[in-house]
């Protein structure tokens, strides 16, 4: 018998389902008006766009003051998305009934591929899970944007939320809790990188039958959602013959191998997308995916109208910018990858252009750019705004990865890179737009690879991990490149007319597939009593404590307080579930947002004051400081601060919650206030002017 | 006398779009013209308001404030319905002042309009209706609003006569009317007659009737200005102090803190600066382009501008101090050459990149003015401080005020002292120290002292110590909260420290709040100043500044 808890689950998942599918048809008109000519119609491409724009329009409304998030987000992005159809409800999108079919087909099934990968192991706990909970539960509490930051009281989020935000509005649209929609955003994540990868595979294989065609496709996204890279191969198949001095594989053996295996000082990271899905990381670079390959192919749409003979379209362009920009308050390097690809794509143009003596070809193509960089910016102006950099520039990389090492994590490239750069050698004066711009796509992943070898962000990774964020997140996308890359050098020289082409594709193509054995690390069984949306039974005992606080309420300055601990601890949990701000959270993360320790230090000394100190007018000042409404005393509570017997803080709260030792004091002001005593009066030599 | 049909279009469309763009502009003039709740923080109005509300019929029509002209305290007065109240009076100054920054906006659209067609002056209006600075002019009661549309009026009327379409005698009596209105606001605006005496040296060979037309114009200006300003008459010498004390500060010769921003500011630079900031860096550029144009194409019409525009910057970019007030009459000849010039870009260029970067430019400039004005909608920091202090203070503590800018009825009953800043020597140091001991709450009401103090190291020698360890919380108090007045987009256009300080602190300040956290001695305080002096650099107060909620 189904639980009633199941079908509630189902319910919820079918409405999100809906939901999406709406937002994709309503975009479609506009993919299709910027995409003319592209095989699907624009369909696959409205789905990202369409997820996207849903949770634009309200946070930028929000930003600029005009609504609220919290209240009026859905409604806000369904009337943007209404008038999103009204302006280009002329260009019909229709792409046929047995494509449109497939096309959901082919979603509705990684979307549920995508829950089942998340679910099988529900829990938000670990990496990063609670601070992208908090963020997105944050973002469903905030009328204005930037949200409260839930882990340093009195102070909005500073670190790339806008992907977050999204998440929370798609989580309020669908009307579900908070840890039901993180695992329903990461199907969905899951579902738009699946057919981001595919419908960009498939528009860039020109020729051929098409159900190839939509085999590569397939085989694209398969390989970009499930696959490792070549350590995982190598490290798995061919264990006995290598020198690891770890134990055994694990999934995290193949993102953290330069550094690690063998040990040395330059830790770096090469993570992936499958690794993100596995471990259900809702972080910027995974949030940012979709809209990464929404660029990716309309960049590709660029390069076509204009090698087509058609020119720039603007409204292509400005959709682009748009993209882009979302990506970069997303996930800052994407920007500057995007922006790296955008170089090649104009350089490449304009050089054609030239050669071929064009009129006004570079005032053109400037102008292309130049439209595309404002849209962009005016798209995430309000984030642009609010946003304070933490990274401290770029430094020259005083160490290097081991070239075997490099092998070892991308070899599956070279055999795909080689037929590739055999392609543009025949076909060097007659190359097919596709060729060119998968050509720039492998120089792209070669890039990504190559430039942290050369140079790093500073931030706040030091000593041995200071290469550690630039690798990771342009390896991040390399990665992603080179499957695509190589599904479709395999399909261009597997569809090819000599035999050698086609031998040699297939010869490629099992480094590339032989990726896939991944998947057998990490793959989970069925948990025990199936699959269900909830996240936090983590939580154990003190989800009752958790639910209680959730349903408090916080004025706007007024914050709760509970243990904060080390970055990817268990403590600040109540802040990053219910996402109320609290006084400090995760000790390191505020220091990466706050670009230095000294704001969290003095955080810390205050929290630790609060917990451990028996003078009860210090305490109140304190409290006050920081306008502490609710104070939890819970197990964390005790394991943080030991010797405390929190006798200060029960004689100044009111109890709002008890059960097993855990409680819930809410901070009585006038008991406080009647304990602090003015300074005039405790210190001296006070020169006191009236007022 | 001709002179209809210039502020009139025969196509409907544009004459709609600048009826449009007018409403526009007076939308973002009138939003949040209450934007102190009646505090009156923009000095210079509240002295204006005060001498307006000292007023009394008949026996007291001769004011004793006499920095601005008696007009400016008329108008509004009698607006108020002769009301004493100094919150109504402020609302008429402020009504009046909106209504005639609206007036230039359809002035300035003729002004383009003649000069470079119907994109000229439609841009005109988009520009004037939208510029930050004007917006933010209009919610003051002060003379600059009426200061820039007399010019915008000058010019106009010099570009319409030297075109041929009015006679010299509606040219003279015109400018003559308006010429003498401004001066009857403000004495300076004398200099405004630059414009139609090139208008008149440039117009139609002079004749002996051309002159008695042209003196009769001036005549009028200051039949106006004596029938207005009876102090000239009937108070001759507090007239000429006031001037010579004005004069004074405008030289530097009288020493008031409110000029100590200026101190090592490089002449012109400076005001080049400011002007490049407040008009968003590309139309600046675009008015430069303007000027460049128009004198390189020899049209006599805009001439008497830049003659005006040539002179005013020589005049006043000499002077020590730098207000961005005395840049007002600049505007409406800046917008209006910046509007011809991309009007002409447009034209004559063909380019997409052109177009391009100056919608790009135009957008920011748009974005600005917008953004300026939705800020006067928010609620004023000082207020909120206030209201802050009130609600986390025991009712009994003390609240010490730097720069008290709020009454003390707003922080309820908690005692309100005022901050004795700057301490030149040791000994106000000390009595510094013993205040802010005992202290619980600090409120810093804007960046006029620490962002200025510091950089006048021979005068203030320890006022940079001070403030690095106070923004440090080395005196025992915490920095709890920051004020700020923040429209949409408030942090990518708000001027930086390199602004000139009547930029943010009259109408948008950064409100810092300390809160007691330890208990210290004056000692204690005293020593952290001398720790953090050797140190100490406004580089420094900024970084420490930055880490403060």
């Amino acid at each position: 018998m189904i639980q009633p808890a199941a079908i509630a689950d189902l319910a919820e998942t079918a409405r999100w389902f809906v939901w999406l599918l709406a937002a994709g048809a309503v975009a479609a008109p506009l993919a299709r008006r910027i995409c003319p000519g592209s095989r699907d119609g624009g369909y696959l491409l409205a789905k990202l766009l369409g997820w996207l724009a849903i949770s634009w329009v309200p946070w930028m409304l929000a930003s600029l003051g005009v609504v609220s998030f919290r209240a009026a987000g859905p409604a806000v992005g369904l009337a943007g998305l209404a008038v999103l159809f009204a302006l280009f409800a002329g260009n019909r999108a229709f792409p046929g009934w047995r494509r449109l079919f497939a096309y959901e087909a082919l979603f509705g099934a990684l979307f549920v591929a995508g829950l089942a990968v998340r679910l099988a192991a529900p829990d938000l706990s670990g990496l990063e899970k609670f601070t992208n909970l908090g963020f997105m539960a944050a973002a469903m509490r905030a009328d204005a944007m930037p949200p409260a930051d839930m882990w340093l009281s009195g102070s909005t989020v500073n670190y790339y939320y806008l992907g977050h935000a999204g998440a929370a509005l798609w989580t309020s649209l669908a009307g579900v809790a908070p840890d039901h929609g993180y695992q329903l955003h990461m199907a969905t994540l899951f579902a738009l990188t699946g057919i981001g990868v595919y419908r960009l595979t498939t528009e860039l294989c020109a020729r051929g039958p098409a159900a190839a065609r939509a085999l590569t496709g397939a085989v694209a996204a398969v390989l970009v959602l499930f696959a490792g890279n070549l350590h995982s191969v190598i490290y798995t198949l061919f264990r006995p013959w290598t020198a690891s001095a770890l134990a055994a594989f694990k999934p995290s053996s193949s993102t953290r191998f330069i550094g690690y295996d063998p040990v040395t000082s330059d830790k770096t990271i090469t993570e992936f997308a499958a690794y993100s899905f596995h471990v259900g990381d809702m972080h910027g670079h995974v949030l940012a995916t979709p809209a990464f390959l929404a660029c990716l192919s309309l960049l590709w749409a660029v390069w076509k109208n204009d090698r087509g003979g058609a020119g720039h379209d603007r409204l292509c362009l400005a959709v682009l910018g748009w993209t882009g920009g979302i990506c970069y308050a997303t996930n800052a390097f994407d920007a500057a990858i995007l922006g790296l690809m955008a170089a090649f794509v104009w350089s490449a143009l304009a050089l054609g252009d030239l050669s071929a003596r064009q009129p006004r070809w570079l005032d053109r193509h400037v102008a292309g750019g130049l439209l595309t960089l404002f849209c962009g910016f005016a798209g995430v102006a309000p984030f642009v705004a609010s946003f304070t950099p933490f990274a401290n520039g770029v430094e020259l990389s005083d160490v290097h990865s081991p070239l075997w090492q490099l092998a070892v994590l991308y070899g599956h490239l070279a055999l795909p890179l080689a037929g590739l750069g055999v392609l543009i050698a025949l076909h060097c004066r007659t190359a097919s737009p596709q060729l060119v711009f998968v050509g720039l796509l492998a120089l792209l992943a070669v890039a990504l690879i190559a430039i942290p070898e050369i140079v790093y962000v500073d931030d706040i990774y030091r000593e041995e991990f200071r290469r550690a964020n630039t690798m990771f997140k342009l390896s991040y996308r390399a990665q992603m490149l080179i499957f695509l890359v190589s599904a479709w050098v395999v399909f261009t020289l597997g569809t090819a007319g000599t035999r050698f082409a086609r031998v040699f594709a297939a010869v490629a193509a099992v480094p590339v597939l032989a990726t896939l054995v991944y998947a057998g690390y990490t793959a989970r069984p069925v948990p025990e009593g199936g699959y269900r949306l909830d996240g936090l039974g983590f939580l154990g005992e003190e989800r009752a404590l958790v639910d209680a606080v959730s349903r408090l309420q916080l004025a706007n300055g007024e914050a709760i307080l509970e243990a904060s601990g080390p970055s990817f601890s268990g403590n600040a949990r109540v802040s990053a579930v219910t996402g109320m701000p609290t006084v400090l959270g995760w000790f390191e993360h505020e220091w990466l947002w706050r670009n230095g320790p000294d704001i969290p230090n003095r955080r810390r000394a205050d929290v630790d004051l609060i917990y451990g100190s028996s003078d009860a007018a210090a305490v109140c000042r304190l409290l006050d400081m920081h306008g502490v409404r609710y104070v939890v005393l819970a197990e964390r509570e005790r394991e943080a601060y030991p010797e405390a017997d929190f006798q200060v803080l029960r004689g100044i709260g009111r109890p709002v919650f008890e059960r097993d030792g855990m409680g819930v004091l809410e901070v009585d002001r006038e008991r406080c206030g009647a304990l602090r005593t003015p300074a005039a009066e405790a210190a001296p030599g006070m020169v006191g002017a009236g007022g | 006398m001709r002179t209809g049909g210039f502020l009139r279009s025969r196509r409907p469309s544009y004459a709609a779009a600048i009826t449009v763009l007018t409403l526009f502009g007076f939308g973002l003039r009138a939003l949040g013209l209450r934007w102190d709740d009646g505090a009156l923080f923009q000095p210079d109005e509240a002295n204006l308001v005060r001498a307006a509300v000292g007023l009394a019929f008949p026996d007291r029509l001769v004011p004793d404030f006499h920095a601005y002209g008696e007009l400016s305290l008329l108008l509004p007065r009698l607006m108020a319905g002769w009301s004493a109240d100094p919150a109504t009076v402020s609302l008429a100054a402020r009504l009046l002042s909106a209504l005639a920054a609206t007036a230039v906006i359809p002035v300035a659209a003729a002004t383009a309009r003649s000069l470079g067609g119907r994109t000229a002056g439609a841009l005109a209006a988009l520009l004037v209706a939208c510029c930050s600075p004007l917006v933010a002019w209009a919610h003051f009661g002060t003379t600059e609003s009426v200061l820039t549309l007399t010019v915008a009026v000058l010019f106009l009327l010099s570009v319409i006569h030297l075109g041929g379409k009015i006679d010299l005698r509606g040219f003279a009596l015109w400018s003559g009317a308006a010429g003498g209105l401004g001066l009857a606001m403000k004495v300076s605006a004398a200099i405004f007659g630059v414009i139609p005496a090139v208008a008149l040296v440039l117009g139609p060979r002079l004749t002996l009737a051309h002159l008695r037309w042209a003196v009769a114009g001036g005549a009028l200006a200051l039949a106006i200005f004596l029938a207005t300003n009876p102090a000239v008459l009937l108070a001759t010498g507090d007239f000429r102090r006031a001037i010579v004390w004005e004069g004074g500060i405008v030289r530097g010769s009288v020493d008031v803190f409110w000029t100590w921003q200026f101190a090592g500011a490089a002449n012109g630079l400076f005001e080049l600066r400011q002007l490049f900031g407040m008009l968003d860096g590309g139309i600046f550029l675009c008015a430069l382009g303007g000027f460049v144009m128009f004198a390189w194409q020899r049209d006599d019409r805009a001439l008497p501008a830049l003659v005006f525009a040539g002179l005013y910057m020589a005049v006043t970019f000499g002077w020590h101090a730098k207000f961005v007030r005395y840049l007002a009459p600049l505007f409406p000849v800046l917008l209006v050459l910046a509007a011809c010039f991309i009007a002409q870009c447009l034209e004559r260029l063909r380019s997409d990149t052109a177009t391009t970067l100056l919608a790009g430019a135009i957008a920011l400039f748009v974005a600005a003015g917008v953004s300026r004005a939705i800020g006067f909608a928010e609620a004023d920091p000082r207020h909120e401080v206030a209201a802050y202090v009130t609600a986390h203070a025991t009712g009994r503590d003390t609240v010490l005020v730097e720069a008290r800018e709020v009454t003390s009825g707003r922080y309820g009953t908690n005692t309100v002292g005022l901050l004795a800043v700057p301490a030149q020597d040791r000994r106000a140091l000390e009595a510094l120290a013993d205040a802010v001991a005992g202290s619980d709450w600090l409120v810093i009401n804007s960046r006029r002292h620490w962002s200025v103090l510091p950089r006048l190291r021979d005068r203030f020698p320890l006022m940079c110590g001070y403030y690095l360890a106070l923004f440090r919380g080395e005196f025992g108090l915490a920095p709890v909260r920051r004020f700020e007045r923040d429209p949409p987009l408030a942090r990518l256009l708000r001027p930086g420290l390199a602004a000139e300080a009547t930029r943010v602190v009259f109408d948008r300040p950064t409100v810092h709040v300390f809160q007691r956290r330890d208990a210290r001695a004056p000692a204690d305080i005293l020593r952290a100043v001398d720790a953090a002096v050797h140190d100490c650099s406004l580089a420094a107060i900024v970084a420490a500044r930055a880490l403060a909620p």
